[in-house]
């Protein structure tokens, strides 16, 4: 018997797959496209092809398109998953966790392991995933290229934390003859003083801190968000699978449940 | 819009809510199921009557032995598929 | 009868427009209220209402008015109905809870309204609202200022008499409440051409009470921790009518209600699972048709046992002294009573906090949700010491912002189900 953890997001679809020891066997990352259900079969269809057929294990799932994947046994919210995932890649019992996805951010307290409280930006892509994307793509640039630009800008600001009327400022400064990377710097820095302003309402101090989601390679961003928040922000590569570790911890329960 | 043929539903329509309660008093007492439930406009036509009936598929028969018995007044029964759908997320 | 077109062209409606609301009504309500198994019996006359939304209470009120009774419609739990029906006259709750209304409002007021008070100025302007065309008469008061200067556009169309609300709690300003009322009291004599006498404003008093006691006794209910025989939405949606039907029948049948969830408590005949998390919704008022939360809540895995709104506690808590031997006997009492309710706009404001956490205890809560609409800047800054007295008190708190649209439905069903989940 495996444990299938799948977290379909808004940007990415992320797959994780254990033994009853938790550990890892398959881990796949695929773009949602724009069609939850047609992801989620191409998903089944990867996991039956590399031996783990979801109608022989315990699936739950996860993420915006949690409700589109016929497959599954359970249903777990994205910020449950990123709390276990985040426990269990780093290994703290107390700690916040940071989770910068492709349509909204959330700040989880984790206490004894599991969700104390909560926040999430509203309706409002300003401080996410999204939000880099689009100035990404009017700099005409890749986000990840976008991030390695930043590192070697300054002094430019963008003050719209809304993301239409910021990329109007991004065009503006583009118009002026701005560095590129001095406005990827802005974009950056625009994402990161958000989050950290969310972060400022949660109770965090003394308490490690932690970078899950699609933006945790980036080292820069990583630091970024350590001078903003005055602490060291902890990262690792597994961390962009976290919903998807997270549910696998669900998966494992249930399944103890039901055997 | 998706035609949803395990959740067809029947609703009895009325020209005004005495007929309506009528028909209530009528099936209570014969121990059938209903519910009040606002007329959906797909099928209400021309009626201003918000009031209907809603009977499940398995009580239809019964209604419809009522009323050859009881001849109560009542404009129309009509069945319609996918009216209920608690993850619709539509508001108004 | 039924033969409401006549009656809606007679109002000067829109009845185009309006069908298209006729049209979504019936769908919504199928998805939110009939979709739930097990409701109370006793629900079947509230559902008879929204199936006659627009029909038969209008109907009532224009059949009052060629009787030459007058009908006054009200934005707020803070004006008396006492006086009203001490004059003779009907009242009406007006407060639009629909989106379908919105963009009306927003060519009189800024987009950065509240939708409550944007809706409301739709459904009269749009004229896609009988209760708001039927009214001679419409109060107001002086709680926000969003509604403020919406009076002053309202008043454009429609005669409006605002009353001064005090923000603050001090002794002269239960006196400066008892004043206004004194004066809405004369006003709605001019309006009536009745007097009012002590006799029947205590007879008033008397009935009002009756209403708040039923309705009272129906959250009474809800309090059972270990049974909930009621869902939210129901329990919401007798609120919404309690606001515009005529109060004696709404004492009547919030009372058969009551009969019947007390018998249900003894039964253990619960509307959702053993287990269920049991949620305090405080903040902004949801006034129909807004359902949209308490279904979201209710489809993920919680039910709702509370409103601390003015859709809930606000509406009926506390009684008004009934044996009143002058008139400014009777209007001192009414303000004492009115008073007591814990809005937003005053300040300070810890009245509500104490509320809050006496009802969380009260109702057996596992967790509070605290939902403000969207512009609404008071309880927006009130829910920092709402979400710090909850903390301390160790109760699980949840804050959301929302509107009228069905455009943040996903968004909110993740934050809800997480916060369920949360819970354990």
């Amino acid at each position: 018997m495996y444990y299938i953890g799948v977290d379909i997001g808004s940007t990415c679809a992320k797959t994780t797959v254990t033994d009853a020891d938790g550990k890892i066997y398959f881990q796949e990352v695929c773009p949602t496209g724009w069609s939850s259900v047609d992801t989620a079969e191409n998903i089944r269809k990867q996991l039956a092809d590399a031996g783990f057929d979801p109608k022989d294990n315990v699936v739950v799932a996860t993420g915006y398109g949690r409700v589109a994947i016929p497959y599954s046994d359970k249903t777990v919210t994205e910020i449950t998953c990123h709390c276990a995932g985040a426990v269990q890649l780093f290994g703290h019992q107390e700690m916040g966790v940071i989770d910068i996805g492709g349509q909204d951010t959330k700040i989880i307290e984790v206490e004894h392991g599991m969700v104390k409280n909560f926040i999430m930006n509203d309706k409002c892509s300003a401080g996410t995933g999204r939000f880099l994307e689009v100035m990404a793509n009017t700099l005409s640039v890749t986000p990840d290229q976008l991030t390695v630009l930043a590192e070697g800008g300054s002094d430019t600001s963008i003050s719209s934390l809304c993301t239409v009327f910021a990329e109007s400022e991004v065009i503006s400064l583009i118009g002026r003859g701005e560095k590129k990377e001095n406005i990827a710097f802005a974009v950056v820095d625009s994402i990161v003083r958000k989050v950290a302003s969310q972060a400022s309402r949660m109770h965090l101090a003394g308490k490690p801190v932690c970078l899950t989601g699609g933006l945790c390679d980036s080292e820069y961003i990583r630091k970024a968000l350590s001078n903003e928040l005055k602490m060291d922000v902890e990262t690792c590569p597994q961390a962009r699978y976290a919903g998807s570790i997270g549910a696998t911890v669900f998966a494992r329960k249930l399944g103890a449940k039901k055997s | 819009m998706a035609f949803d043929e395990e959740n067809v539903k029947y609703y009895i329509l009325f020209d005004n809510y005495t007929h309506g309660f009528a028909m209530q008093a009528l099936l209570k007492g014969e121990g059938i199921k209903n519910r009040i439930a606002p007329a959906p406009r797909a099928i209400q036509g021309d009626l201003t009557c918000g009031m209907s009936l809603l009977i499940e598929p398995e009580d239809l028969p019964e209604v419809e032995r009522v009323i050859q018995e009881k001849q109560p007044t009542y404009h129309a029964i009509r069945p319609l598929a996918g009216q209920i759908n608690p993850h619709r997320d539509k508001y108004c | 009868m039924s033969d409401y077109l006549q009656m809606w062209k007679d109002l000067d409606m829109d009845i185009e427009t309006h069908d298209m609301l006729c049209q979504v009504l019936p769908t919504a309500f199928g998805d939110t209220f009939l979709s739930m198994e097990n409701r109370p019996e006793s629900m079947g006359f509230y559902d008879f209402v929204v199936s006659e939304i627009h029909g038969i209470r209008p109907s009532e009120m224009i059949a009052a008015q060629a009787e030459g009774k007058k009908v006054v419609g009200t934005f707020c739990v803070y004006v008396p109905d006492e006086v009203i029906n001490a004059a003779g006259a009907l009242f009406s709750g007006l407060c639009g809870g629909s989106q379908f209304w919105v963009p009306g409002g927003e060519k009189y007021l800024p987009k950065n309204t509240c939708p409550l008070v944007k809706a409301s100025l739709g459904a009269r302007f749009d004229r896609t609202c009988p209760f708001f065309r039927l009214v001679d008469m419409i109060v107001g008061e002086t709680t926000c200022d969003a509604k403020k200067k919406a009076y002053e556009i309202l008043g454009q169309d429609v005669p409006m008499y605002i009353m001064d609300m005090p923000q603050m709690k001090r002794d002269i300003d239960i006196q400066k409440w008892a004043d206004e009322i004194k004066a809405f009291a004369a006003k709605m004599e001019e309006l009536t051409g009745n007097t009012i006498t002590i006799d029947g404003l205590n007879d008033a008093i008397k009935t009002i009470n009756n209403k708040r006691k039923a309705l009272a006794r129906i959250y009474d209910a809800r309090k059972n921790a270990d049974n909930i025989p009621i869902s939210g939405l129901d329990a919401l949606l007798i609120m919404q009518i309690a606001f515009f039907d005529d109060p004696a029948r709404c004492a009547e049948m919030a009372n058969k209600v009551a009969d019947e969830l007390e018998q249900r408590n003894k039964d253990g005949v619960s509307v959702f699972p053993a287990g269920t998390k049991r949620i305090l919704l405080t903040g902004t008022p949801l006034a129909i048709p807004n359902w949209k939360l308490h279904h979201i809540i209710e489809t993920s895995g919680a039910a709702v046992v509370c409103e601390e709104m003015c859709t809930g506690t606000r509406y009926f808590e506390n009684l008004v002294d009934e044996d009143n031997a002058t008139l400014d006997d009777a209007y001192m009492a009414l303000s004492k009573r009115y008073m007591k309710n814990n809005c937003s706009c005053f300040t300070p404001n810890q009245g509500r906090i104490d509320d809050i956490l006496r009802m969380a205890k009260e109702y057996n809560v596992d967790g509070v949700i605290d939902t403000n609409l969207k512009f609404c800047c008071l309880y927006d800054t009130e829910r920092r010491s709402v979400e710090e007295a909850m903390n301390e008190a160790g109760i699980p708190f949840l804050g959301i912002e929302t509107d009228y649209t069905d455009s943040d439905a996903e968004q909110l069903r993740t934050r809800i189900e997480a916060f369920v989940e949360m819970l354990g």
